[in-house]
């Protein structure tokens, strides 16, 4: 990890170098002193008195400097001629959010239990016994101890378990993955690939790819599985693999790009950095078949998370202004919507999010659009909880700005929905009060 | 006390400790508290750790506190906080703060020893008080959560300096 330790050491290196001795001594001495004469505080010597306090140098901030670009040919192109993202639409703006409220939204009813946590005490019976082998699919799959919990999808809303497959995990945060239809389960092993049809007995394994890091640093994550396909990433670069027959196709993005999202409609969607030292430029890149379009970024500054539909892109927005200096909402980190023929701003949900764990944290993250105007989201509350604070499902409709909680369950359980049958707000909006 | 040692010693490590003080806060200001009383305490045991490793005291001091300071902070009405995550500072600079801030406190405690400091696993388990396998976990539960949640620290990590 001799990378990180440079990009470490390049990102402090900034950090000036104060006389600490003089002060750290003059401390000491107090202390002592605290202890020999307690109550006589007046008394305290200041040894090494007129101590230097050296106000360390910031490094000012500049203005990012325009670097070339790479361009998928190889070439290069000057970020002045890339079309820019508008800034935030003020007029976009929704009311500000706090997200350590999310548990306590009015629930609508998507199909998942406002709780979406399997009995502890009562488990249904294995998906494998055979009354339950008809079982079509899952709306929703819970990892918990030694076994799957999958909640079915006939209405009962019953929850059935299954056994892994004798494999490690490989080293991940998203190791498992519900087909967007729900009928398709998949999970990251330490040497292969592994899924089963939810209503199958068996797991089927296949290899990872050649070149695939099964053993990255960074671990393997199952990004999407649509129908029989899974998108992986290795940390470093992303495959597509088929789960019945193992074949692996490598996803092709510039090199640059380092969040990828796959639209419903094949187009990739990605976040690029690219210029040397320690400005670079941002950029929005799609790629539909092997035409590649950049647009620069850096009016939206910081964005994670994409999740996409044929119309509109949701992202996280982290932005570099302390929120106590955000001259207005527009500068706090966020939730924003964007068109994706212009990138105009559909929508921008401000949050309250002081320590910036929400975003830089990556408590808040969006998931996918529901409906032309519904984002289901996730965020873990309270910030700064990590794995001890509670996961929330929740719906944004970015024209309204209505939010709905659809689920909650404990942060750190490892979960996924299926995406397709999550009901439309549209459809049950009449029982929603 | 030996005052010009431990001037000496703290003239030649003080920046490399408020750099990782800053990398596990993400906060010059606090970085520099939380320097100042590690060499506070030094200083008090000057005497016993002069001849030792005052170095590893120094850490263990400031990671400890951090941690120390997060849970604390938990119980405290976010309102009182504010970032003080310099805007004037470099981009790579923010593009790590960033990502670090997505790891838990003990995660970056062990990410900052083990590949900022280059400390040993042993060593890294002996400054913080937990077992090499903790070291081990915590480490790799790090690097996977960068992995997902801080492309923009990979694609550093990745650019030809």
């Amino acid at each position: 990890m001799t990378d990180l330790h440079r990009v470490l050491t390049e990102a402090t290196e900034h950090v000036g170098s104060p006389d600490l001795a003089g002060r750290a001594l003059a401390g000491a001495h107090r202390r002592r002193v605290r202890r020999a004469a307690a109550g006589a505080l007046a008394a305290v010597v200041l040894v090494g008195g007129g101590v230097a306090w050296a106000v360390q140098d910031r490094v000012p901030h500049a203005d990012v400097v325009d670097t070339p670009v790479p361009t998928p040919d190889g070439g290069t192109v000057d970020p002045a001629d890339l079309p820019a993202v508008p800034a935030i639409d003020p007029g976009a703006v929704q009311a500000l959010w706090d997200p350590a409220g999310a548990g306590r939204l009015p629930w609508v009813d998507l199909g998942l239990p406002e709780s979406l946590q399997p009995p502890v005490e009562t488990y249904d019976p294995p998906i494998e016994s055979p009354p339950l082998v008809s079982m079509r699919g899952a709306r929703a799959v819970v990892a918990r101890d030694d076994r799957l919990y999958l909640l079915d999808t006939d209405g009962t809303r019953g929850w059935y378990s299954l056994e892994w497959p004798d494999e490690p995990l490989a080293p991940a945060d998203d190791y498992l993955a519900l087909s967007r239809d729900g009928t398709m389960l998949s999970f990251a092993g330490r040497d292969g690939l592994w899924s089963r049809e939810v209503r199958s007995s068996r797991w089927r394994r296949v290899d990872y790819p050649d070149g695939f890091r099964a053993g990255s640093e960074y671990g393997v994550s199952i990004e999407a599985l649509v129908a029989e396909m899974a998108y992986l990433s290795d940390g470093e670069d992303r495959w597509q693999i088929d789960v019945q027959t193992g074949r692996a196709d490598e996803i092709s993005v510039p090199p640059y790009v380092y969040d990828v999202e796959l639209a419903p409609n094949g187009v990739v969607l990605g976040l690029g950095s690219a210029g040397r030292g320690p400005y670079f430029v941002r950029a929005l890149v799609e790629m539909i078949g092997s035409r590649t379009s950049v647009t620069r970024a850096d009016a939206l500054q910081s964005l994670t998370g994409l999740a996409a539909d044929e119309d509109s892109l949701v992202a996280t927005r982290g932005v570099s202004t302390p929120p106590g200096d955000a001259p207005d909402d527009t500068w706090r980190n966020g939730l924003v919507a964007l068109d994706r023929d212009d990138w105009s701003t559909r929508a921008y949900l401000p949050i309250r999010d002081p320590r910036w764990a929400y975003t830089d944290g990556g408590l808040l993250t969006s998931i996918a659009w529901l409906d032309a105007d519904t984002v289901l989201a996730q965020v873990v509350a309270p910030d700064g909880a990590y794995d001890a604070g509670e996961l929330t499902l929740f719906t944004w409709n970015v024209e309204t700005g209505e939010l709905r909680k659809v689920a909650a369950l404990p942060a750190g359980q490892r979960f996924d929905v299926a995406i397709d049958l999550l009901g439309s707000l549209g459809s049950i909006a009449g029982v929603v009060q | 006390m030996d005052e010009q040692g431990f001037t000496e010693w703290v003239t030649g490590r003080q920046r490399q400790l408020l750099r990782s003080a800053y990398l596990l806060t993400g906060d010059l200001h606090r970085a520099e508290d939380l320097v100042q009383e590690a060499l506070t305490k030094v200083a008090l045991r000057w005497a016993r750790l002069a001849d030792g490793n005052p170095t590893a005291y120094a850490l263990r001091i400031i990671a400890r506190d951090n941690i120390s300071w997060w849970r604390r902070r938990r119980d405290v009405p976010t309102d009182s906080f504010r970032d003080a995550g310099a805007s004037e500072e470099p981009e790579t600079a923010l593009v790590v703060r960033r990502a670090l801030a997505r790891l838990t406190p003990a995660q970056r405690a062990v990410l900052v020893l083990r590949h900022f400091e280059d400390l040993t696993e042993r060593e890294t388990a002996d400054v913080l008080g937990v077992s090499i396998g903790t070291v081990k976990s915590q480490n790799a539960a790090a690097l996977a959560r960068l992995r997902t949640g801080a492309p923009e620290l990979l694609s550093l990590i990745g650019r030809t300096p």
